[in-house]
This record gives C-alpha cells, structure tokens and sequence, in this order.
C-alpha cells in the first residue's frame, strides 16, 4: 500500500470513529457502558457508518473509471444514466405502493440492470466514446422524464411526497439488512472497474493506440458498464440518488496520484468513503428539526466546489 | 521465414466514401518503406489499415497470418504504432508514459525497467525522465511518444510522420535513430511529407493518391521527374549521387 493510500485509510478509520460517536446524542469513548449506548452504536450508528463507507467507495471508484474512460476530469457516473434508470424502479415501487422490505431495492437494482443493458445495446460494440456518451445521455434523459412524469401521476399526495423524499438520497435508519445486501453488488461491481485500470491507463493515449497496443474497447466497455451498474445501481437502491461525489473526489484526487488512471481508482474510493461518512455524521449534529438529507447536503457542498474551481481556473487562463 | 506485410485488394471506406480503393501491394520486412502522396490521398487511413485498426475489405497480412484475424494482444507485440496527434489525456510523468508501451508484453519490473530506459536513451530524453508530459514541448513530447512504441520492442514500427513537430537537427537525429533501429532488424512504415526526408531515409517508396498506389518500388526508381510531375504538380531538379537521392529546385507547376 502506498503512502496516499495509507493517510486516506487512516483517515477514513478516524472519520469512522466521529460517525460512531457523533449525533444527537453524543458517546464518549472512554465510557461506554449502558446497554443503551451499545445498541446505538451497533444497532444504528456501526450499519449506517458501514454503509456509508460502501457507497462513498462505490461512488468515489466508479467516478474515477468514468473520468479515466472519457478521459474528462469532468465526467461524473451519473452521465451513464445508470444511477437514474435505478432511481426509475424504485420510484416505480413506491408508485405502485407496493409495500415489503426488499421490493424497493430489488426494483432499484431491476432497473439498473434495464438500464445496463439498454446502454450496451445502444452504445453497440463500436467501443467509440462519443456513442457511449450519447447513449448514456439518452438513458439519462429518458429515465429522468419518466421518473417526473410517475410524480406528477402519484395516485395520492402520500405517494409522490415519498418518491421526493426517496430521490434525494439519505443514509438515514439504514439496518445492517442494508448493508448485506449492498456489499456484495458493490464489491463484485469494483472488482469489474479494478479489471479494467490497465486499459484506463492506455486509453490515456487515446483510443487507437489503446487498441494498437492490444487493447478491446468492446471489453473496456462491458467492464465500465457491468462495474459501474452493480456499485452504483446496488448503492441509489438503498440510499437513494447521491450525487457529486463521483465527479469531486477522483477530481480532488488526482493530483496527490502520479494521473495514472489505475492509480486513481482505489485512493478515490477511500476518499469517497470519509467524504460520506464524515458529511453523514455532520447532518446528524447539525441543530435541525428533521434531518438534512445526506444527497441535498451533497448537492449543497457542489456549488461551492465549482466556483472555487472556476477561479482557479480563470487565474490560471488569465 | 517471410516476415513481409502482403496487401491484399484492400479498400475502405469512411462515412460514404472510400478512402482506398482496391489496394495491392507487399511491403518488405527489415527494412523502410516511406509512404508519400498529396493531402487527402489515404496515406493514413492506408497505415491505420496495416496496423489492423479500421473496418476493412480485404486481406492485411503478416507472414502467414491474418492482421485482422490475430489476437489483439499478439498483434500488439508485434506491430507499434505511433499516431500524427500527439495524444496524451493525463498529466503523467515521461517514464510512465513510456511504461505504457510495455503493455502488450508479461515484462517483470526488471526487464521493463530496462526497456524503458533504453528507449529513454536511443531518443535522447533520459534527462527528462521525471517531467510530466504537459511540460515538456511538442518536440519532447513527439520523442517521449516515439520512445514509447520502441518499449514495446516490436518487429514492426508503424509511424505517421514522427517528424512534425521536430526541429532540423533532431529530424536528423531521427532519420539515423530509425536506421540504427532498422540495422538491428526492426521493420518500419513511415509517413513522411518532406520528400528530402523520405530520400534520406527509405529503402522502398510507396507513391499515393486519391486512394490508390501510384507507384512503388525502390527510392531511388520511384522518386523520379514524372511522378513529381504527376503525384504532387511540382517541377524539380532530381540529384542522384554515391550518398542516394537528392531533390532540389522546386516548383510548383
């Protein structure tokens, strides 16, 4: 491991710590002792830290393969269409009211799953970037209007406050139910991206001399969608859409790395994962009747990145 | 062994029109043939085509076997290719940019380590081995580009026009670096638009336009006063001397 690799991986165990600790209810950890306070920690605060470190690593990850794969620093998992074609069945869950633990994310995941595969029929085996991007585009506009016509259809004021509710995403109340059923999606959609890093680091010569030196864009493509679609789809069903994180961390990222695409992937997802867990524990402190939701806070926090990045950017030009 | 490229009726096509039109010719192992030919006459569609990267009809093969029937990765060791765009999307260092040539080959941290430098050393960049690619200037980074087909240590090079960006002394440098690559057995197809250059530098000329082969054969037979005439619209005054072909005096007609 190295050194990036291990001050992240520290970092993430101390913001792990102040998610355990920290809320509306404060635990010291010199005294843990009542029965109360253990089973505030295992029962709600250790799953939803889990899981916070789940999706951050997911998100953080699979922003990472998409910039390295269009080779834009700009690019974000979202343009794939595939976080909205998940958001689009659970949504379609809570249409119908179908109620039941696991309907909502088995919905989520079906629709991920539809919206892999629509994007490998659309992008088609031509591997070429401007294609895959127009498909992704098409599934993201398609899914996104048929996500706001299901809320303007809502049989009841009930149903389309919950599918609102739903789509900015939170880790609120997560069990470790949640956390059996993402982690093992996530980490099979992770070990597609981490198959596919050498050929990221290729691609950075374009894509003909990626493939003069061996490389099957056709391959590329199937690993970014399969990896993409389990960690990212598996994560929006069960907390939702959350956004920025995808586009932010791998952005941030790169130039503590050497920029080789490979070398990006795993410091993301560890960075991914503090900015989760950290912005997780702070909604839980902040002095609010109902909790901010973990996806508007991420979207709140994206504003502010942009604009620093466009001054720093026109300092740069001028 | 006959390690020769054979054409056979290649013709290709891009967005509606065909670029080369039933194309036929060998190209001979060991040695450097130089394509030559006006804008716009398929000279690189033609090297994309021999390194087995377009859509095509016909036949590309390499000693007995099939370009487009290979695996990707047995092709790869076997032919380089260096594109006219210098692209490089990240801001790597030059020695990891070279590292990426090694990909197609199992090479321990060893042996790549050796080939890196060595091709760091043929093209005169070790001193830049630390600089990231977007400090260095367009003549460094054509050569960090080149040393990068060269760690992949293939048999063939394919290159379209690796001169561009240069300056005169290392084009000349050049023209001997592909010699010497040439003399230790390597194979080599190069684009080149200065036709002195090409004089310099090719045993064989391949002469395109409008998607067919106008001409081929030995340099010193093919660049003569009617093809210059015929290819390019231009009038010169050829010198055939002990040190090969020189061009001089040209105009255009």
């Amino acid at each position: 491991m190295n050194k990036l690799n291990l001050a992240l991986f520290i970092g993430l165990l101390f913001a792990s710590c102040i998610s355990l600790l920290a809320g509306k209810i404060w635990i010291s950890p010199l005294d843990i002792s009542s029965n109360a306070e253990v089973s505030i920690i295992y029962q709600l605060r250790l799953p939803r830290t889990v899981l916070g470190i789940i999706i951050g690593t997911a998100l953080g990850m699979a922003g990472a393969a998409m910039q390295g794969f269009l080779r834009n620093p700009l690019a974000d998992p979202g343009l794939f269409g595939i976080s909205s074609s998940a958001a689009l069945g659970a949504i379609l869950s809570l249409f119908l009211g179908l109620n039941g633990v696991w309907i909502l994310p088995i919905f989520a995941l079906l629709g991920a799953a539809l919206g892999m595969g629509l994007l490998t029929l659309l992008a088609g085996r031509s591997g070429s970037l401007i294609i895959f991007t127009l498909a992704g585009l098409i599934l993201s506009s398609l899914t996104g209007s048929l996500t706001a016509l299901l809320i303007s259809l809502a049989p009841n004021p009930f149903a389309s406050s919950e599918i609102i509710t739903w789509l900015m995403g939170a880790i609120t109340d997560r069990s470790w139910g949640d956390v059996y059923f993402t982690a093992p999606l996530v980490a099979g959609g992770m070990i597609c991206l981490l198959l596919s890093a050498k050929m990221l680091d290729a691609l950075t010569l374009g894509q003909d001399v990626a493939r003069s030196m061996g490389v099957n864009m056709t391959i590329v493509q199937y690993l970014l969608i399969l990896g993409i679609g389990l960690s990212v789809g598996a994560s929006v069903a069960v907390t939702g859409i959350i956004g920025f994180v995808g586009l932010v961390v791998p952005h941030l990222m790169r130039p503590l790395t050497d920029e080789r695409p490979s070398n990006l992937l795993i410091p993301s997802a560890i960075a991914g994962a503090i900015l989760i867990v950290l912005a997780d524990s702070i909604i839980r402190i902040m002095p609010m009747v109902s909790e901010l939701r973990l996806g508007i806070a991420m979207s709140l926090l994206g504003a502010p990145f942009f604009l620093g990045l466009l001054y720093h950017m026109r300092r740069k030009l001028a | 062994m006959n390690d020769d490229i054979t054409v056979a009726d290649l013709s290709l096509s891009m967005g509606g029109q065909k670029i080369i039109k039933s194309l036929s010719t060998s190209i001979k192992a060991k040695s450097i043939t130089a394509i030559i030919g006006p804008n716009g006459s398929g000279k690189t569609t033609l090297l994309s085509a021999l390194v087995g990267l377009r859509k095509i009809n016909g036949q590309v093969m390499l000693g007995q076997d099939n370009i487009y029937e290979m695996p990707s990765k047995i092709r790869a060791q076997k032919i380089g290719y260096l594109p006219q765009k210098n692209e490089v999307n990240w801001n790597i260092s030059v020695s990891n940019l070279i590292g990426l040539g090694a990909m197609p080959h199992r090479f321990n941290n060893q042996t790549s380590g050796n080939i890196i430098d060595k091709a760091m050393d043929v093209t005169n960049i070790a001193h830049l081995a630390d600089r990231k690619v977007m400090d260095l200037s367009g003549g460094e980074l054509s050569r960090a580009l080149f040393a990068r087909v060269l760690a992949g240590d293939p048999e063939w090079i394919m290159l379209d026009e690796p001169m561009a960006h240069l300056d005169l002394s290392h084009q000349l440098g050049m023209i001997d670096l592909l010699k010497s690559i040439k003399a230790n057995g390597k194979s080599i197809v190069i684009i080149v638009h200065d036709l002195h250059q090409a004089a310099r530098l090719a045993d064989n000329i391949i002469v395109m336009k409008d998607g067919l082969i106008d001409s081929e054969g030995p340099t010193k037979k093919v660049l003569n006063l009617e093809m210059l005439k015929r290819v390019f619209g231009i009038k010169a005054q050829i010198i055939n001397d002990k040190h090969g072909v020189k061009i001089d005096e040209i105009m255009r007609l």
